[in-house]
């Protein structure tokens, strides 16, 4: 191989000009891009799906939300059809369920704001069988729309969910398409059957090897203790169910599912059942523990089951 | 912590790299501590349980081969065996435990009721280099032993802790006393193969886990994949382990170089490679090179006759897959590439292989029979059980119908396509940088020394503002970010 003579300098100015050049575009570039989305976003783009998911549900909340009110993650308000649900329970039931990125907390604050203008028999709490092992995030979890925040938990929040790629082509689609009404009918799609509409694009469905023991993060015990303190302060029936999840990952995971079950008895709320919903392939929507649209219907019916023994009214028939 | 993170980005890098800047020319002894801590915030960020297992392992290897350098005869062998016993014992403990509990409830129906342990990460790469270390430190080999930091960064030093390349002593700790003399040109280039190796993982290998999680989570799922499901999603795989493990490579490579130090070349274009001999010297060759000096050669190598090479040679290859992965899948992918080898030799010593290898047609041919047996040796790499391997070879061969593409969408050809439209035509970071002289070449492994390409690298403001876009682009796909594949390892 031809052999070059590499003369050693200290300090090369090409290689400088080179690296200011380059961290100067990409700085230019990620600010464009910082620019362009949150300026469409400010213009009336439709938000981010979190945040219209959060005013979706928190419009709910000044109607009659019946004596049925569920909380919990996507896993949730992926498996659950609500108005079937008051069918198949005889009374009315209401969907809150909002994402996994609020975690327990928000379901703690959505379970309060509800309390404060409203008095259901049941709290049904449904999270995803891997939230145990997350951590709670305050800037995840809080309920405040974003206006709200300090510029701080602001910006972090707006560079998390809006620097990708999904937001930078919503954002160009919108000034390409703002002038017509095809971005009013874009706005529409975000919501199909009560819920955030699923992507078109089958689940990565990780191993059961992640879902472990020892990575339960023991922060969730004192929300679910949290909640359960405020269930018995109100006199309100809570009930904890796991959301489901795909097999047959599903089936192999009851050691972890025992943990959970075990903090969840713990902290005095009531346990449903001890396992979670399996969803066989071709129940699987866009994430392992997405139930398919098609789905959602059957799911309904089998959720409706596994809690029936522990609803209120059913309860108090019982005892009558 | 993970290289495609942002708070690697942008918080332990910038900081990281400012600080050794200033410490490398203030105090040498400053900027090795300065990275050991560095080093020691990167694995304690993933789980700093593990730290004291990482941090326990290096003072007992560095004691041992103290103690080695200061006996002989039996004594010295004692110290050997302590040391090999205590690094083997623990990678075994630690990588080995669950495997043989599911093993003895298989075989018995009795579960030995073992709590389950969780793998710390990089064990099995830092385990295999001080490995080396203490043998080469018996062998009288080590002539470096002169200060624990030294030791220690040699060890910690976070661009190969997590998943190699599995750095050799005599490659690292002689740099310590290297002073580098163009530091924006160990920058310059560090960012731009870290941009590339960036891109390669987050569009490229990323992308492709789509088709080949949906056909093995099928056939995981008891599904039966028909045969253009099963061959695209085995090609989606070989091709997104392929770009995943480069892009780490790349990675790694790049991050040393901007810290002043040279790694060795872990990957070069392995998919070009003309025999399955020649595709181990060019995938993951710091670890083929540690199976062949403290596993083949001490077994024998080809020292003791034919039969017992052939054997030397199958077990270093099954002893190897095991190191990947606790699971008779992996030892079934190691036990392939030794049967693979095993043929390659057979038929270059056959009259008609020799005849057939000078054949104008022959170079094409062995890249693509080479290929082919290598996607076959992926599938059971990334089937979590036999089964599921099974079902994936059924579909392959026809055994489970002829069928079309049920699982997957005539769109999910194209990035497997593309990818290996690069994988085979583009070249390696090496060939495009050779005149910069880009990582350590290894002795023996010839795809190491790169040629330069009639086209050049140009260190100019359009090429400037270009990687500062594509790191941009980059930037846009860490809200997405999945783990490198070898991080299991």
């Amino acid at each position: 191989m031809e052999q070059e003579t590499v003369t050693v300098e200290t300090w090369s100015p090409k290689r400088g000009a080179f690296l200011a050049w380059m961290a100067g575009s990409a700085a230019a570039a990620l600010v464009g891009i910082f620019l362009l989305v949150s300026l469409t976003l400010h213009a009336g783009r439709t938000e981010l799906p979190f945040e219209v998911l959060l005013d979706h549900q928190r419009a709910k909340l000044a109607g009659d939300l019946g004596s049925v009110v569920f909380v919990g993650d996507s896993s949730l308000g992926n498996a659950v059809n609500a108005q079937l649900f008051s069918q198949l329970s005889g009374s009315k039931a209401t969907n809150l369920a909002l994402t996994a990125g609020y975690g327990y907390q928000g379901t703690l604050q959505m379970i309060e704001a509800v309390l404060k203008h409203r008095h259901p028999s049941d709290f049904v709490i449904v999270q995803t069988p891997e939230m145990m092992m997350r951590r709670p995030d305050p800037a995840n979890f809080d309920l405040a729309p974003l206006s709200t925040l300090d510029p701080i938990a602001r910006f972090r929040r707006i560079w998390l969910d809006t620097m990708n790629l999904d937001q930078l082509e919503e954002a160009a689609r919108y000034v390409l398409f703002s002038s017509d009404r095809r971005a009013d009918k874009r706005r529409g799609e975000v919501f199909r059957n009560d819920y955030i509409a699923q992507r078109d694009k089958p689940a990565n469905l990780p191993r059961a090897s992640h879902f472990d023991v020892k990575k339960i993060n023991a922060g969730n015990g004192a929300v679910l203790a949290q909640i359960a303190g405020i269930c018995r302060k109100t006199k309100v029936n809570c009930i904890y169910l796991n959301g489901p999840w795909a097999d047959p990952v599903c089936q192999q995971i009851s050691g972890y599912l025992a943990a959970v079950d075990r903090i969840v008895r713990e902290s005095g709320l009531t346990l449903a059942d001890s396992d979670a919903e399996c969803l066989a392939p071709g129940e699987i929507g866009d994430q392992a523990d997405h139930t398919a649209p098609a789905a959602k219907d059957e799911m309904t019916k089998r959720i409706f089951e596994r809690l029936r023994p522990y609803l209120s009214h059913n309860r108090l028939s019982a005892l009558s | 912590m993970l290289f495609n993170s942002f708070q690697f980005l942008f918080l332990f890098l910038p900081a990281t790299l400012l600080g050794a800047l200033l410490l490398e020319r203030w105090s040498r002894k400053a900027f090795i501590l300065w990275l050991i801590g560095a080093s020691v915030v990167f694995y304690g960020a993933w789980n700093p349980r593990f730290l004291w297992i990482l941090c326990l392992s290096l003072v007992l290897n560095y004691a041992i081969a103290l103690l080695m350098e200061r006996s002989a005869g039996n004594a010295r062998r004692i110290w050997l065996v302590i040391g090999l016993v205590w690094n083997l014992g623990l990678l075994g403990y630690f990588k080995y435990t669950n495997f043989l509990g599911t093993t003895i409830e298989e075989l018995t129906g009795h579960d030995p009721g073992w709590p389950e342990v969780i793998l710390p990460i990089g064990i099995s790469f830092f385990t295999f280099q001080k490995i080396a270390f203490i043998v080469d430190s018996y062998r009288g080999q080590t002539a470096s032993l002169r200060s624990f930091g030294r030791f220690a960064l040699f060890v910690l030093f976070f661009p190969q802790l997590i998943a190699g390349p599995i750095v050799h002593h005599s490659e690292f700790i002689p740099q310590l006393d290297r002073r580098r003399g163009d530091r924006t040109s160990d920058i310059s280039i560090g960012l731009v193969v870290l941009v590339l190796g960036l891109i390669k993982k987050l569009y490229i290998a990323d992308t492709l886990a789509l088709p080949a999680n949906i056909v093995f989570n099928a056939a995981a799922a008891h599904g039966h994949p028909g045969m253009a499901d099963a061959w695209t999603g085995a090609l989606a795989y070989s091709a997104q382990i392929y770009f995943d493990f480069s892009a780490y490579s790349d990675m790694a490579i790049g991050l040393g170089r901007m810290f002043g130090f040279d790694l060795p070349i872990n990957f070069t274009s392995p998919y070009k490679a003309a025999s399955i001999v020649d595709f181990w010297r060019r995938w993951h060759i710091t670890l083929s090179r540690f199976l062949r000096d403290y596993l083949y050669i001490p077994l024998g190598g080809n020292r003791r006759g034919e039969n017992r090479r052939r054997f030397n040679l199958l077990a270093t290859m099954v002893l190897g897959g095991l190191w990947h992965g606790a699971g008779w899948s992996f030892v079934l992918w190691g036990f392939l590439h030794g049967i693979y080898l095993l043929i390659a030799h057979a038929f270059s010593a056959l009259p008609a292989g020799r005849r057939m290898g000078k054949s104008a047609w022959w170079p094409l041919a062995a890249r693509v029979l080479t290929f082919l047996a290598v996607v076959i040796a992926w599938v059971p790499f990334r089937a979590a059980d036999m089964g599921t391997t099974f079902r994936m070879w059924q579909g392959m061969f026809g055994w489970a119908g002829a069928g079309g593409m049920e699982l997957l969408r005539t769109a999910h050809l194209v990035p497997v396509a593309g990818a290996f439209a690069i994988a085979f035509l583009a070249p390696n970071i090496y060939e495009i940088f050779a005149w910069e002289r880009l990582g350590l070449p290894s002795p023996g492994y010839p795809a190491t020394k790169a040629k330069p390409l009639l086209w050049k690298w140009r260190w100019t403001p359009v090429y400037g503002v270009a990687t500062g876009i594509v790191f941009a682009a980059a930037v846009l796909k860490l809200n997405d970010v999945s783990p490198f594949i070898y991080f299991r390892f």
